[in-house]
């Protein structure tokens, strides 16, 4: 078990390698940040000048030799918007992000089990239908439309939340859960369908399973075959699209925080593009890549936790 | 005459399929007294493992539905009876074994925890109580090293093993009835005597009744008091084993005596050649007219095809039998 966990982070190095040079040459394409510096004005003298202080006229290669350098040596570089470091910034923002992806996640379950479950006990009847229904709706709003419509209805209607803004956790759970529900509410319907979906699905393919007549012929309630012995049989699939979910609220996330102003690290990104802050662009896409693959890891060993035919070696 | 464990009476079994009305089982009668081993015989299809699962109502409904008749178990009306009283005779006074081992236990689940649940909601024992139970339970069902088991999953466990573990769940609680569906039919040969010996020696040393669905009559033979043979849906014969066994009277029976291989013979001319029944199951799609045997019967008449034979007594001993010509001129 600890061997795969070791064999799996080192599996990890060519992808965050392969994500380096993505990203490196993505925040390229972004354009010249030097000009964007420089102004409006600025004659092609004082453009050159920011370029040779930025070490922009040097070779792509060196500069990714360069980049690459500092990162093996825990340095992320330094916005050349600001002059803060890059970690220093991440570390600003990340604690909105991370609250705001903590309420999805929990929104998204709780929605998102249940009315699989329902949907799966009472397939193909109204409440099935019902549900399926709110689903795809789920799945075809787009995440601004429902963020609005949540403002328009529970902040402004009837004005029960704050429209927008961050309160940190330290200043208390109820300001710090009032800002972050919109939000998350609106970007976690998406994931709740997702969840619903599959949940449904899975229990829909383990109900009809030989073991389910087995627990009701040992005339156990309704609810505990369902609850107990079905679901932790369809567990696996609801923890990968969960899981899946974490990582894509990364895309996510830069919408909401910008309908709802939430100074995180999405905000953070979508700022950085708009100024060709490369070092910024860089550094939080690796950071978000290192994530992506380290939620991947703990999926992979919640399956052996989940179904105990299950074993990594 | 006192009423009899469970009774069965008129059983009508449908099920509604988008290609039509399934008539899964038709008419189907019999009775078992307390303590005895009723067989239940036929081919794929036949309904018998139907009929054995709607005793407590576990098919799925929809498409499976109960269109007639009486179940009575300890006098008590089951086709009438509500979900939740139902709910506490399964499991704690009739019991039921399942045909595949492999997957009627839940994979995620551990023997333990699938073992002391019946107990733990039908008799209100505490989990420690529980767990003391299930290992007796386990050690009388032959499971090696039992306080290891109960923390194993079903993977783990061999076939044989498996099925052991569904008797003593099937028994835990005790039950007045067990019922089998084909409980040996998924297992190794050298197994299958084996897990039948435990049934049998468990059923007696409760007192329990016990269905024992299956397509083999070689196990019938060692296990059986009583012998229902089923085809098509409908109960063709009913009787004691020995009687059965030595006078089948169905032709039906004679030719399912008659396919078995290394057997006495008990149709004239019989070779070491397998003889097999001419034909195909009839589909139930349809209701049948006539007697649902009659293509495949050498015996058949105009009578067998226009006029669905009874199930009638045939002498005194209690073998019955549905056949226009059993007995005198088949």
């Amino acid at each position: 078990m600890l061997g795969y966990v070791l064999r799996r982070l080192v599996a990890t190095i060519p992808v965050v390698i392969v994500v380096a040079v993505v990203v490196f040459l993505l925040a390229r394409l972004a354009g010249d940040p030097a000009s964007v510096i420089a102004g409006e004005n600025a004659t092609a003298e004082q453009i050159a000048q920011i370029r040779n202080r930025l070490g922009l006229d040097q070779p792509l290669l060196v500069q990714f030799a360069r980049w690459s350098w500092s990162i093996a040596h825990g340095d992320l570089g330094v916005s050349i918007f600001t002059n803060t470091p890059v970690a220093q910034l991440i570390v600003q923002r990340i604690g909105p992000t991370f609250s705001l992806a903590v309420v999805t996640i929990v929104l998204a379950i709780l929605l998102g089990i249940p009315s699989g479950v329902l949907a799966a006990v009472f397939v193909r009847r109204v409440p099935d239908r019902v549900i399926m229904m709110l689903a795809v709706a789920g799945f075809s709003i787009p995440i601004f439309v429902l963020a609005y419509l949540l403002i328009l209805g529970f902040a402004i209607s009837w004005p029960i939340l704050p429209v927008q803004g961050y309160t940190p956790l330290a200043r208390g759970v109820l300001p710090w859960l009032g800002n972050l529900i919109l939000p998350g509410l609106a970007l976690a319907l998406v994931y709740a369908a997702l969840i619903a979906r599959t949940t449904r699905a899975a229990l829909l393919d383990v109900l009809a399973e030989d073991y389910i007549r087995t627990a009701r012929a040992k005339g156990l309630l309704p609810r505990e075959v369902v609850w107990l012995h079905a679901l932790k049989a369809a567990s696996v699939p609801i923890a990968t699209v969960i899981g899946i979910g974490i990582a894509l609220l990364v895309g996510g996330a830069v919408v909401i925080e910008t309908v709802f102003a939430i100074p995180g690290l999405g905000r953070l990104t979508v700022d950085a593009i708009a100024r060709r802050d490369f070092p910024v662009i860089q550094g939080v896409i690796l950071l978000f890549s290192g994530i992506y693959v380290l939620i991947n890891l703990l999926i992979d060993l919640s399956y052996t936790w989940l179904d105990p035919r299950v074993r990594f070696t | 005459m006192t009423e009899p464990l469970l009774r069965i009476d008129q059983l009508r079994v449908r099920f509604d399929t988008p290609e039509g009305v399934v008539h899964a089982v038709n008419d189907v009668s019999f009775q078992v007294g307390a303590g005895e081993t009723l067989a239940i015989v036929g081919e794929s299809g036949c309904g018998k493992s139907v009929t054995a699962l709607s005793i407590l109502r576990l098919l799925p409904s929809p498409p499976a539905r109960l269109a007639g008749g009486s179940i009575r178990f300890q006098g008590q009306e089951l086709t009438s009876l509500g979900e939740t009283a139902l709910r506490q005779l399964r499991g704690d006074r009739i019991g039921m074994v399942f045909q595949e081992p492999m997957t009627s236990l839940n994979p995620v689940l551990t023997i333990g925890r699938r073992l002391t649940e019946g107990l733990r909601r039908h008799h209100g024992l505490s989990r420690r109580a529980a767990r003391e139970r299930v290992l007796a339970l386990l050690e009388r069902v032959q499971i090696p090293d039992p306080s290891r088991r109960l923390d194993q999953y079903p993977h783990e466990l061999s076939g044989g093993m498996r099925q052991r573990v569904m008797i003593a769940i099937a028994v835990a609680c005790a039950p007045s009835l067990l019922i089998a569906d084909e409980p040996t039919t998924a297992l190794d040969v050298t197994i299958q005597a084996q897990v039948l010996d435990l049934i049998g020696e468990l059923c007696e040393a409760m007192g329990t009744a016990v269905i024992l669905v299956t397509h083999d009559l070689g196990v019938v033979g060692d296990v059986a008091d009583r012998v229902v043979v089923m085809y098509a849906g409908r109960v063709v014969e009913d009787a004691a084993v020995d009687d059965l066994f030595s006078r089948p009277l169905h032709p039906y029976t004679q030719g399912l005596f008659a396919a078995r291989p290394n057997l006495t013979p008990t149709v004239a001319g019989q070779r070491a050649r397998l003889t097999e029944i001419p034909g195909m199951v009839p589909s139930l799609r349809a209701g049948v007219t006539g007697c649902a045997f009659a293509p495949r019967c050498r015996a058949a008449t105009a009578q067998c095809r226009a006029q669905t034979p009874l199930l009638r007594p045939f002498d005194s001993s209690g073998h019955a039998v549905a056949c226009h010509h059993a007995g005198g001129d088949a």
